[in-house]
């Protein structure tokens, strides 16, 4: 058909082709994954996905196309694999841009189809480099050459070269290599060294003048180390563009049926999936075949193990077990569900994961405080915290959470707490104050404002003084306001992230009863759990309630001027709480409220706002390993150490427990205290109210 | 004295058989002094943090009459008796590992005032044999179940 070696071109195609077919069987199984694992038909999901893509936020899904392209998030982690990434991914594109554009320009294939086009232009070189000569080439064409090679040199030399570096040299990764992880580079860069190869031997096999030859710099350089073994070039010709064909075939059937290469493929599908989604938890309901959403069974898929999760991850840090950490967790469970739900599965059928898996799975599931941080530093933008829900969620429905789970179920089920503490003594911490008349906060019928003390505020000895101070400030700014009383019932937050996505409903549905019917406008919380699970998971049965987190009401009482201070010398440093600051973005708000005391000296944590240490006390990890937990404190306290303030705010009473326990077992001289419990004791006054 | 493997009752106290096992004590003029016993300091593990009604506050047979937060327990201290505290043992609060370091001596929470002694003494657990029985039972379940403190360190 084209040429003198017809029979041999077509090979070359032939084998892309069968790797490409092979590629679309493996496309299909995944999408059977994405549809049936969220138990969605793929009509369904199709309409669904056309609906986003065609609303109007084509801006946020231009942004993550670049983002998928440029990853600004790894460049910040890491410089080196940001350019072995990006080397990668623009190279690649490009070389499949420039190939095509090129193989579409030239006479000896016009004859074919688009799509026959699609498979030869990977192999075009074959037959520029036999049939060019010095009158024919021109300026397009040694762009080409140099793009081509260009291109290439980038993925194999900076790319792969970091990457192996890293890999086999450096041995940088956290997790521990597989044969997958060996195949995975070889298969990247072994099908451009056999591209070379082949361009070389051709070059050498149809004595391509140096003058063209030389714009193939890679190529040209490889023919000129290789001339001087003398071979009959013409042979080899066939030998290694056939193996170049063939280590393209092998590359591109195997994407779909590995994560780390499917990354390619999933990872910005991902990101603009990611990009338009709404930024709420979906809880499974019994019916649904798994509790994951197609948005997060995408996400599962586009994790590649970078490992940044783990540099970042406050319990990794403690005993550096990388199951505990997402990349590991993601990737069991990708293997479950493909082994699930995949087309071939459904085909010739699997057996569920053993027991064992699912015990081990549960142990990894719960050592994590849920904090966030890994969320914040994917360079692919998986919302691991979500994803981590959705898994516990996974083992309670297939009864293989820990007990500690099922007992908090059960416990608020008696007693409308997750510590079975007696509920009608939920304010007993009221009876220690006395200077406040217990008529201004209780047995009212109604209220402007409702105080939700939360539990562990209301039960805990260690930080019950928290719900005081609050009180006392919402009682000195003369505001209506009252509690809920033994009415109070925990707000759903243990159940939510335990899991128990049918168990924490009935709750809401009590505290909303109680809280419309004392016609509250506004709702003020000094937990950040509260505080996020009311704003996350409330907001849409109260609409009409105003809610803040005792650190806004602050610092709307400051910006007003409501506060007047008297100076108070201390070195004082702010803890942003994980639910309170990256699960609600309530960052700059506490710092300006303690920043208006005159004589506080501010200093910042080392890591702060976004990249805020955990306390440990988040996650439900506390119920399944409260040593671990211990530990996580400790390291937050090492840090507050190091900013040499005499004084560290919180805006959450769990971190405030959490931070008390360290201090007190390492000894440290520093004190923990809340926002409102700093405001009293800086001694400030009120102006009168309007 | 009552003894089962590592935890000692005396029998001459009475016991109120709550989730966190209470001690009372007829003292002269017949004010009760209550804490938390051996038993159930070893089920609540280290404690942490304690807090108290203060003096002056009505205690009710069986509901709080403080709180305790321990290495795996937060919960309330019932009150044994209907009453008025009259004193809480301020060094407890301080250092609340005395309880778990000498439950019925220097580890006491509070001194009451009951309102009616005879009727709420009546059904607490005393006697050198019934408390016997009582120790064993409630260990050998706390053991079956895994609920002691040290048991889930392990």
């Amino acid at each position: 058909m084209i040429g003198e070696y017809p029979l041999f071109d077509s090979f070359c195609a032939a084998v892309f082709m069968v790797g490409t077919f092979i590629f679309t069987l493996g496309l299909i199984n995944n999408l059977f994954v994405y549809t049936k694992g969220s138990g969605k038909g793929l009509g369904q999901a199709i309409k669904e996905g056309a609906k986003v893509i065609f609303s109007r936020k084509i801006g946020q899904v231009m942004y993550a196309v670049f983002e998928s392209i440029f990853h600004p998030r790894l460049l910040k982690e890491d410089f080196l694999r940001w350019l072995a990434m990006v080397s990668i991914i623009i190279s690649y594109v490009g070389i499949i841009l420039v190939n095509h554009i090129k193989a579409a320009g030239m006479p000896e294939l016009d004859k074919i189809s688009n799509l026959s086009l699609f498979f030869y232009s990977p192999f075009c070189d074959i037959y520029f480099l036999r049939t060019v000569t010095e009158a024919s080439f021109n300026t397009i064409q040694a762009v080409y050459a140099f793009l081509n090679d260009g291109f290439g040199f980038f993925i194999l030399v900076v790319g792969e070269g970091i990457l192996i570096w890293r890999r086999f040299f450096k041995r940088a990764h956290i997790f521990r290599m597989k044969w997958v992880d060996i195949f995975i580079v070889v298969a990247l860069g072994g099908w451009f060294a056999l591209r070379f190869l082949a361009e070389a031997v051709t070059i050498l096999a149809f004595n391509v003048p140096d003058s063209i030859a030389s714009n193939w710099f890679v190529a040209y350089g490889i023919s000129k180390v290789i001339s001087p073994l003398g071979l009959y070039w013409p042979d080899f010709y066939i030998i290694t563009w056939s193996l170049s064909g063939i280590a393209l075939a092998t590359l591109f059937a195997s994407i779909p049926f590995h994560r780390k290469l499917w990354h390619i493929i999933s990872a910005p599908l991902s990101m603009v999936v990611n990009s338009l989604s709404e930024k709420k938890h979906v809880f499974s309901k019994p019916e649904d075949e798994t509790a994951f959403t197609t948005r997060q069974l995408i996400e599962i898929d586009a994790c590649v193990q970078c490992g940044i999760c783990a540099e970042h991850c406050v319990t990794y840090q403690q005993h550096q077990d990388e199951h505990i950490v997402p990349g590991d967790l993601i990737a069991a469970y990708g293997q479950k569900l493909r082994q699930k739900y995949g087309f071939f599965s459904s085909l010739i059928g699997r057996d569920p994961p053993a027991k064992i898996d699912q015990e081990r799975f549960a142990k990894q599931l719960y050592t994590c405080t849920l904090c966030g941080r890994c969320r914040e530093v994917c360079p692919v933008k998986i919302d691991t915290r979500d994803i981590r829900i959705s898994m516990r969620e996974d083992a309670v429905r297939e009864n293989f959470a820990p007990s500690a789970v099922h007992m908090a179920v059960e416990a608020t089920k008696e007693e409308r707490n997750v510590l079975k503490y007696p509920n009608y003594d939920r304010i007993m911490w009221a009876e220690f104050l006395d200077d406040v008349p217990e008529s201004a906060y209780l047995n009212k019928d109604k209220a402007e404002i409702i105080y939700f003390v939360g539990c562990m505020t209301s039960f805990s000895p260690a930080i019950s003084t928290i719900a005081e101070s609050n009180l006392r400030l919402l009682y000195l700014a003369g505001e209506d306001f009252a509690l809920l009383g033994e009415e109070e019932s925990c707000c759903g937050f243990p159940l939510i992230v335990g899991g128990a996505s049918q168990d924490w409903q009935w709750l809401r549905a009590k505290n909303v009863e109680r809280i419309k019917k004392m016609q509250a406008k506004k709702m003020i919380f000094n937990c950040a759990s509260c505080y996020h699970t009311y704003t996350h998971e409330y907001k849409e049965l109260l609409p009409e309630v105003e809610m803040f987190h005792s650190i806004e009401y602050l610092h709307h009482l400051v910006t007003k001027g409501k506060l007047k201070f008297k100076e108070f010398k201390a070195k004082v440093t702010y803890h942003d709480p994980c639910d309170l600051g990256r699960g609600c973005g309530i960052f700059e708000q506490p710092r300006e409220v303690i920043k208006a005391i005159p004589g506080i000296e501010f200093v910042e944590m080392p890591k702060n706002r976004k990249l805020g240490t955990c306390c440990g006390g988040g996650g439900d990890m506390e119920m399944v390993n409260a040593d671990l937990v211990n530990e996580v404190a400790a390291t937050l306290v090492g840090e507050i150490e190091k900013t040499g303030a005499d004084i560290v705010i919180s805006g959450c009473g769990q971190c405030k427990r959490m931070i008390m326990n360290a201090i007190k077992a390492k000894k440290a001289k520093v004190k923990v205290l809340d926002t409102t419990e700093l405001m009293l004791e800086a001694g400030i006054e009120f102006e009168a109210k309007d | 004295m009552a003894k089962y493997k590592d935890v000692e009752m005396p029998g001459d106290l009475y016991y109120f058989n709550t989730d966190n096992h209470v001690w009372a004590k007829i003292e002269e003029d017949n004010k009760v002094r209550c804490g938390i016993d051996q038993f159930g300091q070893k089920a609540a593990g280290t404690m942490a943090y304690v807090k108290f009604k203060p003096p002056g506050g009505k205690t009710i047979k069986g509901r709080p009459m403080g709180t305790v937060e321990a290495g795996k327990y937060i919960g309330p201290v019932r009150a044994p008796v209907n009453g008025t505290i009259l004193e809480i043992n301020q060094e407890v609060r301080d250092d609340p590992t005395l309880i778990n370091k000498d439950s019925y001596g220097k580890g006491w929470i509070a001194l009451i005032e009951p309102d009616n002694l005879e009727e709420d003494f009546k059904d607490l657990i005393h006697g050198e044999e019934n408390v016997q029985a009582f120790l064993e039972a409630d260990y050998k379940k706390y053991e079956e179940e895994g609920l002691f403190a040290e048991e889930e360190d392990k």
